[in-house]
């Protein structure tokens, strides 16, 4: 099967499993109405209150909702769908800048001089390694730390640090597949033939990072995931809006609708990665999944 | 690799055994002959603390990895060698959707529903949240190997499934399968520190990532904890990647008599 229509006949069915998967585990979690009303759960009236503001809705109910566009409401009464444009407002320059960084370290990789790449493989993957939520935790203390750090340039700092401890674990996932992939292809008997004709290192680079993006067009659905997990630990650690900050709210208050939302939309998000690598990879010539 | 094997054994005593690291000190007492790194906040000796949290980690994120990574190989030979049309679609369509969503958002899920404590239930939800991502690379490694003269040969002279995975397939898949199971032990290390950080855990529990949840807490007065915790886990990988790399050499596990 062509791989590019097959990504995208796989998109629906992608983020409605998902969506219905999601559902199934979040009826494991315990009583939300303990997690909202907290000591008054006790009274019977308070319950029945709750109830009747925020009804129990079914799995065809919640999916019938879905595909009218209403996401349902937050514990707080607030539309997800709401909250969700909120977050995603708040995070989508992070993400931009998380993905420029990504794009920015594959790039040096692509251009590292022969000796070094393996170096650099070496120190991505120990990167890759260590807990994702380490660099929130070393960048906050450098945040701390940092004496520059005061009025608006502290906010600013703390955005950047923020982005950066985000991007941080996909960044040397990504770097080391470069490093790996261009430290093999460097050796491809199409590289040493246009370098015995005559072609410059920088040439051969060049049209070696065509074979980077087409070899690594797979891995963006991992870097995609990466960054999602990311963001769970960088943006509250920083005290940040965004994504990351209202997933972990939604599981700490076991608020149903906003996990479910939150599941789908990151599958949705998956499923379009999953488009763009495989339209990437069309547009190579590559056509099998 | 004689050394490294050589560690197993204190690795699971420490790992396995019911040690704790006493608590009859005063707490964060500076350095001295007795207690190289001094005590924690609550009065344990440092290093021994991190000795065992280290090997603890260690024994649980190498059972965890081994057992995804065997049963994925399982999966990923069916999926490729065994099932049918629909069977390959149905399991596919599985992982693609088990797949799409962060594995930590699962295990978050599952310590949120069960409650502190229930870490068998995580290891259970990690475990299953994994499975997909792993079955993925080894299904792909053995599609590529399916097409390999030798691996035709093998299923031409009728080769059973066993037979065919232990000759065949495990010993020329170790270039991926290794590096990802020492991708999944950093994964299944990191599941205790991330829990942690929702406050599902205890901080007397001896976990690295729990240390680690502690030493970012207590860095500012006391960075040595985050220091010896980042060098643990340096050793740790250091020791892996040592393994992986003898592990890698194809005439380790091929046992075919030279």
């Amino acid at each position: 099967m062509k791989a590019l229509p097959s990504s995208l006949l796989w998109f629906a069915p992608t983020v409605f499993g998902a969506h219905a998967l999601a559902y199934a585990v979040v009826q494991l979690l315990p009583d939300p109405i303990n997690a909202v009303l907290g000591l008054q759960s006790g009274s019977n009236e308070a319950r029945r209150a709750l109830l009747e503001a925020q009804p129990v809705r079914t799995y065809v109910h919640t999916l019938t909702d879905l595909l009218r566009g209403h996401l349902g409401t937050t514990r707080d009464g607030v539309p997800v769908g709401q909250e969700l444009a909120r977050a995603l407002s708040a995070s989508a320059p992070r993400l931009a800048a998380a993905v420029a960084l990504i794009s920015a370290a594959v790039l040096v990789i692509a251009f590292l001089p022969r000796r070094r790449l393996a170096g650099a493989h070496a120190m991505t993957a120990a990167l890759t390694f260590l807990p994702p939520f380490l660099a929130p935790f070393l960048m906050l203390w450098l945040y701390i730390e940092s004496q520059a750090a005061a009025g608006t340039a502290a906010d600013r700092l703390s955005w950047w640090l923020c982005t950066f401890s985000a991007a941080l674990p996909a960044m040397a996932f990504a770097s080391m597949q470069a490093a790996l992939i261009m430290g093999r292809n460097l050796e491809l008997p199409f590289a040493r033939t246009i370098k015995a004709a005559g072609a410059t290192e920088s040439r051969i680079r060049v049209r070696l990072t065509h074979h980077l993006i087409g070899e690594m067009a797979p891995t963006l659905e991992k870097l995609g995931i990466g960054l999602f997990t990311a963001l769970l630990f960088a943006e509250p650690a920083f005290g940040e809006d965004g994504l990351g900050s209202l997933t972990l709210r939604a599981v700490r208050r076991s608020d149903l609708d906003l996990i479910v939302a939150l599941v789908a939309a990151m599958a949705a998000a998956i499923a379009l990665l999953r488009v763009v690598s495989a339209a990437t990879r069309s547009s190579y010539g590559v056509q099998t999944l | 690799m004689s050394r490294i094997l050589r560690l197993i054994p204190l690795v699971l005593i420490l790992g396995f055994a019911p040690f704790n690291s006493a608590a009859d000190q005063n707490p964060w007492a500076a350095p001295e002959l007795l207690h190289p790194l001094g005590t924690d906040e609550f009065g344990r000796d440092a290093l021994l603390t991190l000795l065992i949290a280290s090997a603890r980690s260690i024994a649980l994120g190498t059972s965890l990895a081994i057992g995804v990574t065997a049963a994925a190989t399982l999966f990923a030979y069916w999926l490729v060698f065994r099932s049918g049309r629909f069977g390959g679609a149905a399991l596919l369509s599985l992982i693609q959707v088990v797949e799409s969503i962060p594995v930590v958002i699962w295990v978050l899920a599952a310590f949120s529903a069960t409650g502190a404590g229930s870490k068998s239930v995580a290891g259970l939800v990690f475990f299953i949240a994994m499975l997909p991502f792993a079955t993925a690379i080894a299904a792909g490694e053995f599609w590529r190997l399916r097409k390999r003269p030798f691996v035709e040969a093998a299923l031409l002279a009728g080769i059973g499934g066993c037979r065919l995975l232990q000759r065949h397939l495990v010993p020329n898949a170790t270039s991926v399968l290794l590096p990802l199971l020492v991708q999944i032990v950093g994964l299944a290390i990191m599941i205790e520190g991330a829990t942690g950080l929702l406050g599902f855990t205890n901080r007397t529990d001896l976990d690295l990532g729990v240390v680690l949840l502690r030493g970012k807490e207590n860095v500012g007065a006391h960075p040595a904890l985050l220091v010896s915790v980042l060098a643990a886990f340096a050793v740790i990988f250091l020791a892996l990647r040592s393994a992986q790399r003898a592990l890698s050499r194809r005439d380790r596990l091929d046992p075919t008599p030279a």
